[in-house]
């Protein structure tokens, strides 16, 4: 029965997505506030009837409802609960709701917190969020539904896939999405504000926190799934190029590029029309990232083949919402005044030239990922772009870019004197130089390696500017003290120090792990003992243990340096009952300078196994890095300024990311 | 041993995921084991979908480790091997694509862009500052600039 009940409930979903879609447009062009108001129940209906939908899918999980093809196909009986609940999202269809589910919060979201924003400018955005909601909700009834019923109900079911039963797997999904469609809203502002014609500072500050908050959980979500990845796939490799993590990675940088030209935008109302044509690329790169992984296109061409009604619906979608966006935009976009004045030398060449590089490396991403298939399709041969071209690439390019954050925060809006601003950095710049110079030569580190000292050198650069940034800021501040400054409109200056240095952190990481880790195939018994860098490792014992729905080896090792005990590793080789899928559980001693990783091969026979022993230097750093940057987000949006304004109406912003957390 | 677990084993020799037997390799020096391990990562096991030679655990991955190093052993450079390998299964096993005409777009259109788009950007800006500024909507900014010189240092 509730597999019928979350049917209707999407079905009606849809009716009123498409209310929302039409109504409140009809009423900005002759005024009708009623129609105007309309979008606001219609948001609350979907987030209520997806809701239910939501739960009559969880209710089909917890109860072993296999009559329901989705359930069949990603849960079985011996399923732990948790994992039957992240088997909602667990398959194309499940993941399809909940997108459209975290979408609809966001509706709610923009109708409560977008009051003191005008009637009119509201109605167009929710009816914008409608259109997204319709194309979502129809490609889902049409071709993808998750309560769809077998003709013959098999006694278990196919059990979710084993890589996806695993702590990083439950909240990696949602976070990546509302991330995606977090997207939307800025999307969304962007069309409304070419439908009316208004393109003031007011809207930048309004769609400003909205796409920070986005951006916050994307990069939280891609840095829990390069996470997953590590300690899951059983090779050590936290980000591999593979096309599905483009697909999270393409709309992260063009919101990165979002974020610094909405600043422009809102504080010089410079770049409006370059920042609309920015969220149109962030929401459609968000489109074609949840469409295409989930479709299995971009692993293969053939995907579209095996289910054409799929990939025709996603061909016509994306092309109308592109298409449609851009066209409004060549329309709409000459009628965009140019703004303030600027010299070259002035912070906004500083933030158009990070844009330009950000826009440059999507254009890359985008181009290395489809390239096998342009390649197929042109019949210039078959060829793999993988991660060695992506490495060169971004080594080539990002490193400007790094320099260039750095200056940002010490360059003045307008102009800039070349000669005052050298006289500032000259000892940062030379003291980071020596730094990279001393770092490549073999005198503090094992071998020459030009990249170490690239990496290093930009670490110092970034950090000693942001220290500099921050010293001038205080001390031009002196009265305030530093509550009140910190409390006060100087927020987001801050969260920007500190989502720079998060930078900083994950460059140090990057480099570090990358040129210096370590690895080893061993086979080895019990009781014997191999050595990796300063780490011994003893393999003690191994044991059968029966998990709820696996069977699987445990070793034990234990972990020496120098000769002293400082941890147990118990890697892991578990079949899961029902896929018969060998996965490896590794097992990390982890810590702030390096992380000591084990996996468990299988038997050699003789009692021996097949092991793989690995050192990972800094690795941690790349996902401290991340919260970083999550963290200088989360103070950029609880500015003063984005409060200030919600005070005098009914509630404010940190009320929207509490909500989305 | 449990036999259903030993089946499972047995069963799924040809997976990508199983650990198969692991090819021990003897290296005189920390140099040439470093090479095989960073030359082994860049080659496609190709009957997975998307993982390297390195992490592979299927059967033609070890067949290809084992020749690689065999190579090696012999002497050969990686662009001999690389050579080697193209002749029997084509570019597709190549994570770096190699550099020749049909790949020309693929390295060098990045740079190419990336340059494009600082001209043009360069030329914009100083085509904005030979423009006077009467237009009259960034004098009103400017006067409002004027008027609150406080706001907006920062940021």
């Amino acid at each position: 029965m509730s597999a019928e009940l979350g049917q209707f409930a999407v079905i009606l979903a849809l009716v009123l997505a498409l209310v929302q879609a039409t109504l409140p447009l009809i009423g900005t062009f002759n005024g009708n506030t009623r129609f105007m108001r309309v979008a606001h129940s219609t948001a609350w209906g979907q987030f209520i009837f997806l809701s239910l939908a939501i739960a009559c899918l969880a209710h089909a999980m917890l109860s072993n409802d296999f009559s329901v093809r989705y359930v069949a196909n990603t849960s079985s009986i011996a399923l732990p609960e948790i994992y039957k609940i992240t088997a909602i999202w667990g398959g194309h269809e499940g993941a399809l709701l909940l997108w459209t589910f975290i979408f609809s919060i966001w509706c709610v979201a923009v109708s409560t917190f977008s009051k003191s924003i005008p009637l009119d400018m509201t109605a167009r955005v929710l009816a914008v969020m409608g259109m997204v909601a319709v194309g979502f909700l129809l490609f889902m009834l049409l071709t993808s539904s998750p309560f769809e019923r077998l003709a013959i109900v098999p006694a278990d079911g196919n059990d979710l896939n084993p890589l996806l039963q695993d702590p990083g797997m439950i909240i990696h999904p949602p976070m990546l999405y509302v991330g995606y469609s977090g997207f939307s809203v800025a999307f969304a502002f962007a069309i409304a504000a070419l439908l009316s014609g208004r393109f003031d500072a007011a809207w930048a500050r309004w769609s400003r926190p909205w796409t920070t908050v986005a951006w916050i959980f994307l990069t939280l979500g891609i840095s829990l799934g390069s996470w997953w990845a590590y300690h899951e796939l059983g090779w050590g490799g936290w980000w591999f190029w593979d096309p599905v993590e483009n697909a999270s990675f393409m709309p992260w940088l063009a919101g990165t590029a979002l974020i610094h030209s909405l600043a422009v935008a809102e504080k010089r109302g410079s770049f409006k029309s370059w920042t609309i044509l920015l969220a149109i690329s962030a929401f459609s790169l968000s489109l074609l990232g949840t469409f295409l992984v989930r479709s299995g296109v971009l692993t293969s061409v053939h995907a579209f083949a095996n289910d054409p009604a799929r990939g025709l619906f996603i061909l016509v979608f994306l092309s109308l919402f592109i298409g449609g966006s851009l066209a409004l935009f060549a329309w709409r976009a000459p009628g965009i005044n140019r703004g303030s004045h600027f010299e070259l030398a002035s912070k906004e060449t500083a933030l158009l030239l990070n844009n330009l590089f950000l826009a440059a490396l999507t254009a890359i991403v985008l181009f290395g990922t489809l390239a096998p298939l342009i390649y197929d399709a042109l019949n210039l041969g078959k060829i793999s772009v993988g991660f060695p071209w992506f490495n060169l690439m971004f080594v080539f390019i990002t490193p400007l870019m790094f320099v260039l954050m750095g200056l940002g925060p010490l360059i003045q809006w307008k102009k800039q004197t070349g000669a005052e601003l050298f006289s500032r950095v000259k000892w940062l710049a030379l003291g980071s130089i020596l730094l990279a110079v001393a770092c490549a030569t073999p005198l503090f580190t094992p071998a020459w390696s030009w990249l170490t000292g690239l990496g290093t050198g930009l670490v110092a650069w970034i950090t000693s500017t942001s220290i500099k940034a921050l010293i001038e800021h205080t001390s031009k501040r002196k009265t305030l003290g530093f509550w009140q400054d910190f409390s006060g409109r100087s927020r987001s200056f801050y969260g920007m120090l500190v989502a720079h240095l998060g930078m900083a952190m994950l460059i140090l990481g990057v480099t570090y792990v990358s040129i210096y880790d370590m690895e080893k195939d061993v086979s080895i018994r019990p009781g014997e003992t191999y050595s990796l860098n300063d780490y011994s490792f003893r393999f003690d014992d191994i044991r059968e243990l029966t998990g709820p729905n696996y069977t699987s080896y445990m070793a034990e090792f234990e972990l020496y340096k120098n000769n002293k005990l400082i941890g147990n590793l118990s890697p892991e080789k578990r079949v899961y009952n029902i896929q018969t899928m060998p996965m490896t559980e590794a097992s990390v001693n982890t810590g702030l300078m390096r992380d000591v990783y084990v996996s468990l091969g299988e038997p050699l026979g003789d009692g021996a196994w097949a092991v793989r022993l690995y050192y990972k230097p800094m690795v941690r750093w790349i996902w401290l890095g991340s919260i970083f940057m999550a963290l200088g987000g989360l103070l950029s949006v609880t500015d003063r300024r984005y409060r200030q304004k919600a005070r005098h109406t009914s509630t404010s912003n940190e009320a929207v990311i509490s909500q989305a957390s | 041993m449990n036999l259903r677990t030993t089946l499972a084993l047995l069963l799924l020799t040809f997976s990508c995921q199983l650990f198969a037997v692991t090819n021990e390799f003897e290296f005189g020096n920390r140099v040439n084991e470093q090479r095989y391990l960073s030359y082994i990562s860049k080659i496609r096991c190709l009957v997975c979908q998307n993982e390297s030679l390195g992490s592979s655990r299927s059967d033609l991955a070890i067949d290809l480790r084992n020749e690689i190093y065999r190579l090696m052993a012999q002497g050969q450079s990686n662009e001999q091997i690389d050579d080697f390998l193209v002749s029997r299964y084509g570019d597709f096993i190549l994570y770096q694509p190699p550099v020749k005409s049909s790949t020309l777009m693929l390295w060098f259109g990045p740079f190419v862009l990336l340059f494009v788009l600082l001209t043009l950007l360069l030329f914009r800006i100083k085509k904005m500052k030979n423009q006077p500024t009467t237009l009259s909507a960034s004098e009103q900014q400017q006067a409002r600039e004027l008027l609150n010189p406080k706001e907006d240092q920062h940021d």
